[in-house]
Order: C-alpha cells, then structure tokens, then sequence
C-alpha cells in the first residue's frame, strides 16, 4: 500500500521535474525550443500542472520566473518522506 | 556584504601566507573531493569578485556563468563525495528511523537536503537576470552564495575533515 503511494509520488515528482527542464530550457532560449513539438510538449505540461500551482502562486512572492515548481517538487518530496517514515522502520540512509 | 565576505578571506589569506598550510590531506583524497574543493573556493572568490564589480557588464555575466558552473560542479559532486548519487537526493533516503524508535524520531543528512535544495533553485537565479527581474536576482545569488558557501563551508571546519586539517595543520 505505502509503495504504491510513494511509486505514484515518485512519478508526479519526476513529471514536475521533466515540466522544470523543459521551461528552463525555453526561458533560456536554447536552440531548438522553438520548434512546434517542444511548444506543444511545454504547454501540455504547464496545462496539466496548473491545477496544481495555481494555489502556490497564491502563496508564493510574484516574480518573473515561476517559483512554484520547484516548490511542488519539495512539498511532493515532503509527502514522500512522510509517508516512507511512517510506513515503517525499512528506511537506511 | 562585501565587508561580511572579506572577513574569512583575510583570515584565511593570513593563514595561507603567515602560518602557512598543508594541502597534503587534499591531495591525497580522491579525485571527487578535489574537484569538489577547487570547485567551492573558485566560487567563493567569484562571488566575491561579483558582488564588488560593476553589474550588468560583460565581465559580470561572463564571470556569473563561471560561477553557475562551478555551484553545479560542487553541488553534483557534494553528495557522490558521501556515495549518495544525485538521483537518491530525490528519494526519501536520506533519512532513517533508528530500529526500534517511532518515526517522529527520524535522522536526516541535512546538508544532503541543502544540496537537493540548491540544485532545485540554481538554475532559476540566471534566468531572474535575464528576465529584467534584477533585485529578485540579487537576492537569490547573495542568498545562494551564503547558504552553499559560507554556511557550508563553515561546516566543512569540523575538526575531522579534510579543511580543517588543511587550513590548521600548524
């Protein structure tokens, strides 16, 4: 049950991180994010995602660059851990 | 700020000339923990190098990306020096419940969290600046510069690591 929940935590984290990437790549302009796939691809993923951000923007100070996903990514990372401590004492460092 | 910086990098050049160091524990240590070093002391002088130049110049975002490559170098390399790889940062294996213990009584590798913390925020800090958002840009770089250098490098003063042993041979 606990590994099911931190295996779909895990994929939710993985997918902000892939959402992270690909607008840090577009922010900065590299060679090739302009192309209509990669347009296509960012835009699903901030689509899919804004659900989710759109509170923390609420929260979060307003700048030029969203500080919210890697706040997601954090705050999923939190859950995860609270749930793999929870879960019981199989947890090493 | 530039006062702040200067303090422990005069201290640490009357070490370096007046008492004198030994680098011998550092070059005997692996190859990781050298590039790591070379890594956090080229971007503490940079960062101070940054903070007294003027901003917005060529020089300036030539050295800022020296800068951004040498965090990252020291960021990537700060966990493989303890064997965690990068990809265990973003697991909950930091962590462990000693046996026999509830959970609220969980240890963590808080430098490893710091490290997970930074590399999650680094990349946003040059993009700041080339949005036009400079003060928040400002901030997060002193901000950053701080937290993985000063703070961390305080740390690395313990008396059983190798900069310890380095800057207090004598």
């Amino acid at each position: 049950m606990f590994a099911a929940i931190d295996f779909v935590l895990k994929t939710c984290e993985i997918y902000v991180i892939v959402y992270i990437i690909l607008s840090l790549l577009a922010g900065y302009g590299v060679k090739g994010t302009d192309q209509r796939w990669f347009v296509l691809a960012n835009n699903f993923f901030a689509r899919s995602l804004d659900p989710v951000l759109r509170p923390l923007r609420v929260v979060l100070p307003k700048l030029r660059v969203d500080p919210a996903p890697p706040v997601l990514v954090i705050i999923i990372l939190a859950v995860r851990y609270g749930v793999t401590i929870y879960s019981g004492p199989a947890m090493t460092m | 700020m530039l006062v702040y910086s200067a303090c422990p990098l005069f201290i640490l050049f009357i070490k370096l000339f007046w008492l004198g160091m030994d680098f011998a524990p550092l070059w005997n240590a692996s190859l990781v923990i050298r590039i790591h070093a070379f890594a956090a002391v080229a971007a503490l002088l940079i960062g101070v190098a940054q903070v007294a130049l003027p901003k917005g110049t060529v020089p300036h975002r030539t050295l800022g990306w020296a800068w951004f490559v040498l965090i990252m170098t020291m960021l990537i390399t700060a966990p493989i020096i303890h064997g965690v790889s990068v990809g265990t940062l973003l697991d909950p294996a930091l962590c462990y419940v000693p046996s026999n213990q509830f959970f609220w009584n969980a240890r963590c590798a808080g430098i490893h969290l710091l490290t997970l913390y930074l590399l999650l925020v680094v990349p946003f800090t040059p993009l700041l600046a080339r949005v036009g958002d400079i003060a928040a840009h400002r901030n997060a770089m002193i901000t950053i510069w701080f937290m993985s250098l000063l703070v961390a490098g305080i740390f690395t003063m313990d008396s059983k690591r190798i900069m310890h042993q380095i800057l207090f041979a004598s």
